[in-house]
């Protein structure tokens, strides 16, 4: 029986290459050295000129650098794929009842449309409008990209019912969380945000740490998925 | 060849190849800051005012003898053990072997056996066997906790399959069961004193202890990063 | 046809800290107690386990825990000539959901109201004459006073194991306790919570400002406790995964961990979660309550006959059960007759961060909900408000409760709100900044309140609450004067960037301040201005009870639990002493 599977990068279990006493008596999960859940790959919510545009503009939201990669690498297209195909993304975490009516600034969102028609509404209005010109958003250099950004959350351009501010906003939200939320979602690949950041993660006693005041604290950060999933988890939903 | 008879050869070489390091920095001075090489000094040989070696105990990898009397080692967080060894020391974890060794440790001295074993590997990796049905409620514990008895999931403190949570909270994976089994009995007498232990280590059923050590006993040892 | 179910002596509608210590003192003495939760059982193994439970996606953002706003949102508006629109997700506050209600996922912070806070009003205009209030407020005592909550005080203080110090024992100041605090007869069960890096450089700077800092009371345990009941919790391990969050740990007082198995254990005592009330029935004159309408989880529908109804569903739940009920009449603005949804209060919060040098490692995710260095200094009426001209005040506290990285990313003005220049900004600043938090008093005034909806229903076909608020002008003159205050300790710090954030009109529901919402059931001794007696009983179906901070006329500075928890118990006093030997009104 080979025990030759690696953890993660962080747990690099011993190859025995000697002697493995039989386990095959014991429940799986229990005597295999531990697998990292690997992170989810998306399904294909998005159409290929929809993906592009959000890898170019999230390339843009969050760049990556000499030091430390960004949304790109990080999976957050990946992330929000896996949103938009779950409740999340379908509008079952929201009152969908009419009557819709602009509200005041103070409302909040009052559109009918469900996160995942908001994205795909906005960024085919934007493909669209890039099409008429004969290009592509993606074609565009890094300022440029920039600037149609910032054009995009400045102004409210229609962009099929949603004014462009609102989608930025929504763009923007889920490409934040998409690079900081646990890696079992998607995104934050590595860990690397909160590598970034020196965040440690879901495993936080800190009983004895939390008053030795100044102490420069450099712990690998240990996400959801280091260890088995907990029984009763869901990682999209629970409603209690 | 036998499990048993494979290690027993693998100690004796890697004992053997331990000392005749050490023999070529024997010259070296003993006051020297705390250090790997200190460290691997004083666990071959113990310290010049007569500290027992470490090895005698704990064996030069840190794996110790395989009864489960003296803790695995190696791989463990250099600051948990120091903490150890200073707790010790204070008495305020109690254990007449060892107040009287880590009180004869300098502060240097203290470091370096703890670099050292926290650098280390065992010779072997062997994972042990136990009866399915007590792992299966260990695990269960040790990853979701228990309800009735009002104890949380080993893991949550102690790392992702127990694999610690450094510099603070030990590994328990690849921990001797007996060894767990007798801390939890510390804990919950006293004899060690833990604010985080003294509900849990009053809490588990005799049963519980017995399974949860049995569950981390049987998981591969961490190594540090 | 609704299922007719046999008769119990009392049903508590909604099982949190309310719900689950009103039923356990009734149980314990002989009656049948029927508790009907809405949401689901949740216990601390499974469910609050971590890892899993530190999902800050799942949890914050996503609000697990919170009310399915699906099936049963709110409305909100700032002010009466505007249409009130559906509060689509929760953001501005999080009302919540589940068997432990609140205590499930509060963060802990254990403060009392002061003496004159139950007099504000008589207190207020005393000192600084009634012409000094805006005319907008509608400042009210509370008809029962701090000494007679006391004991009870003390007695929820011992049921959740809070940690602290003294500050005033019966008279006598102790120096590391809050100077300004009203005196109390015991010391704290447990001591306070150990200090944060941030908490003692704000203490440090506190001092030499003349100011008086302390540790936040709390209810995550600072020790290995047993309480009363006979509950046992472990030590906090400031986890930063508090507020919206289970606690793993068994260190945070919840109903699951400081009574609920003890009540559970009783034969007397029933729960039904997934037990959805629809309303209160009352017979013919109105004035007596026969019965409680609830739907289950499949959709069928039982009346659950019963003597005495305690409302202790949150004060939000609260007052839509009584309009619902028919119990009370509905508050109206314009002519201000009416009292049920009048008075409806909030917390007036605000931020002061703190950029530190790159030098000073905070390490502000080791964080439990209720860790923080404090100063009272600037509450309520502890300073002389004479040459202000506003009335109110809060609490400065610098300690985090959490860094989680979805929401806690800050970056100091000037910075681009995303990009490359933002990126390195976040991971410059992160761990080396902090951010005051300032609770001020919400002062009730004339034009907020809450009402049922004409539009918007919810799930079961009944309108949602509406509510109508926005801060008075007061709070706002209060909220300058405070965080100017803070900014200046923050400056004192060394910090090197200070950003001096009060709070201003108006109102959003889109940003999270706090689910410190008060009032609408607001309790007093003139039933017209008022819906609960000083007992907590309707004035006008006296089998009924509502035990919330829906009966608080105003807001203090300070979070509302512990001053729940001492009206539970004062409730459950009046009933077992008063209520039940003639039941009836009493007062």
């Amino acid at each position: 029986m080979s025990d030759g599977s690696k953890l993660n990068s962080r747990r690099d279990f011993l190859k025995s290459g000697l002697i493995m006493i039989s386990t095959a008596a014991l429940p799986a999960e229990a005597s295999r050295p531990p697998q990292s859940h690997t992170t989810p790959e998306a399904t294909h919510y998005f159409s290929e000129a929809e993906r592009k545009f959000l890898q170019s503009a999230i390339d843009r939201l969050i760049p990556s650098d000499e030091r430390w990669p960004g949304a790109l690498e990080a999976g957050v297209v990946n992330y929000i794929e896996l949103q938009m195909a779950g409740p999340w993304g379908r509008g079952e975490l929201v009152y969908r009842h009419g009557p819709f009516r602009k509200g005041s600034k103070t409302q909040g969102y009052q559109l009918e449309y469900t996160p995942g028609e908001l994205f795909h509404r906005s960024i085919n209005a934007i493909n669209n409008i890039f099409m008429e010109r004969g290009t592509t958003f993606s074609e565009l250099s890094a300022a440029e990209r920039d600037d149609y950004l910032t054009k995009l959350e400045t102004e409210e351009i229609d962009l099929d019912g949603v004014p462009s501010n609102i989608f930025f906003d929504f763009l923007w939200k889920h490409t934040v969380e998409g690079f900081f939320a646990d890696p079992i979602y998607g995104g934050n690949r590595d860990k690397i945000a909160w590598k970034m950041i020196g965040f440690p993660g879901a495993y936080t006693d800190f009983y004895d740490l939390v008053d030795k005041h100044g102490v420069e604290y450099h712990r690998e950060p240990a996400g959801i998925g280091d260890g088995p999933m907990h029984m009763h988890s869901k990682p999209n939903q629970g409603k209690g | 060849m036998t499990a048993m008879k494979l290690k027993a050869l693998l100690f004796a070489v890697v004992t053997a190849v331990c000392v005749h390091r050490l023999a070529s920095v024997a010259g070296a001075a003993l006051a020297a800051p705390a250090n790997s090489q200190l460290g691997a000094q004083i666990v071959a040989t113990g310290t010049q005012k007569g500290s027992v070696a470490c090895a005698r105990c704990h064996g030069f990898d840190g794996a110790s003898d395989g009864s489960g009397a003296f803790p695995v080692l190696a791989g463990q967080s250099a600051d948990y053990l120091a903490a150890q060894l200073r707790r010790f020391a204070s008495g305020q974890r109690q254990n007449a072997l060892m107040e009287s060794i880590a009180k004869g440790l300098t502060d240097d001295e203290l470091l370096s056996v703890t670099q050292y074993y926290s650098a280390a590997r065992p010779v072997s990796s062997v994972t042990r066997q136990a009866t399915s049905n007590q792992v299966t409620v260990g695990q269960r514990i040790a990853l979701v906790g228990n309800l009735n008895t009002r104890v949380q999931a080993c893991v949550s403190c102690h790392g992702p399959y127990g694999t610690g949570e450094p510099p603070t909270i030990p590994y328990l994976s690849g921990q001797y069961r007996h060894y767990i089994e007798v801390q939890l009995q510390m804990f919950r007498r006293g004899y060690r004193k833990s604010s985080q232990m003294l509900g849990v280590g009053h809490n588990l059923t005799a049963d519980e202890a017995a399974a949860v050590a049995a569950y981390f006993d049987q998981l591969p040892l961490p190594s540090t990063q | 046809m609704p299922q007719k179910l046999k008769e119990v002596d009392v049903v508590c509608i909604g099982v949190g800290f309310a719900g689950s210590i009103l039923a356990k003192e009734l149980a314990a003495s002989g009656l049948t107690v029927v508790g009907l939760e809405r949401g689901r059982e949740r216990h601390s193994v499974p469910d609050f386990q971590a890892p899993a439970i530190h999902d800050e996606l799942k949890y914050s953002v996503r609000k697990a825990f919170m009310q399915d706003v699906v099936r049963e949102a709110m409305t909100f508006r700032n002010h009466r000539n505007e249409v009130a629109l559906p509060m689509r997700q929760w953001e501005g506050f999080l009302p919540g959901t589940g068997l432990g209600g609140a205590g499930v996922h509060w963060n802990g912070q254990s403060w009392r109201y002061q003496a004159t806070e139950f007099i504000y009003k008589t207190h207020l205009e005393q000192r600084y004459g009634r012409k000094f209030i805006d005319p907008d407020l509608r400042i009210q005592d509370w008809g029962v006073s701090y000494q007679e909550l006391e004991p009870y005080y003390d007695k929820f203080e011992y049921l959740i194991g809070a940690g602290g110090k003294a500050g005033n024992l019966n008279g006598q100041i102790h120096s590391d306790g809050n100077f300004f605090e009203s005196p109390r007869a015991r010391e704290y069960p447990n001591p306070p919570m150990k200090e944060q890096y941030a908490g003692a450089l704000f203490r440090k700077a506190a001092l030499e400002l003349g100011y008086h800092p302390f540790i936040q009371p709390s209810a995550n345990m600072t020790r290995p406790y047993t309480n009363p009941e006979g509950m046992t919790l472990n030590p906090c391990v400031y986890c930063g995964f508090c507020e919206r969050f289970g606690c793993e740990q068994f260190a945070k007082a919840s109903p699951q961990t400081v009574i609920l198995p003890k009540l559970r254990e009783l034969s007397n005592f029933q729960l039904r979660t997934e037990a959805h009330v629809l309303r209160i029935n009352l017979d013919s004159t109105g004035k007596k309550a026969t019965s409680v309408s609830y739907m289950d989880a499949q959709g069928r529908e039982f009346e659950q006959p019963a003597s005495l109804i305690l409302v202790t569903a949150f004060i939000l739940n609260n007052i839509r059960m009584l309009l619902l009920s028919g119990i009370g009449r509905p508050y109206d603005p314009v002519t201000e007759k009416g009292v049920v949804g009048r008075n409806y209060a909030y917390q007036t919060q605000s931020y002061v961060p703190v950029f530190m040098g790159e030098d000073v490692h905070l390490n502000s995710y080791m964080a439990a909900g209720a860790s923080g260095t404090v100063i009272d200094d600037f509450s309520v009426d502890n300073f002389d408000h004479g040459p202000l001209g506003f009335i109110g005040g809060g609490y400065i506290l610098c300690g985090s409760t959490n860094a989680r990285p979805i929401e806690f990313h800050p970056t100091p003005p000037g910075t681009p709100r995303w990009g490359g220049k933002w990126k390195e900004a976040v991971r410059r600043h992160y761990n080396h900044t902090t951010i005051f938090n300032l609770s001020g008093n919400s002062t009730s005034a004339r034009q907020n309140y809450a009402d049922l909806d004409p539009t918007y229903r919810d799930a079961w076909g009944l309108p949602l609450l509406r509510i109508t608020f926005d801060f008075p002008d007061n709070d706002v003159r209060m909220s300058r004067h405070v965080t100017a205050k803070a900014s200046e300790i923050a400056r004192r710090m060394g910090a090197k960037i200070v950003v001096n954030e009060p709070r201003t009109k108006p109102y959003t529901t889109t940003a999270y301040q706090s689910t410190h919402n008060t009032g609408g059931t607001v309790m007093g001794n003139d039933p017209a201005i008022s819906v609960v007696n000083r007992y907590c009983q309707s004035w006008d179906v006296p089998n009924v009870f509502v035990v919330g901070a829906s009966n608080y006329p105003q807001n203090s500075s300070y979070n509302p639990t512990l001053t729940l928890g001492a009206l539970i118990y004062w409730t459950a006093d009046a009933l077992k002493t008063r209520y039940l030997k003639r039941p009836g009104p009493l007062a």
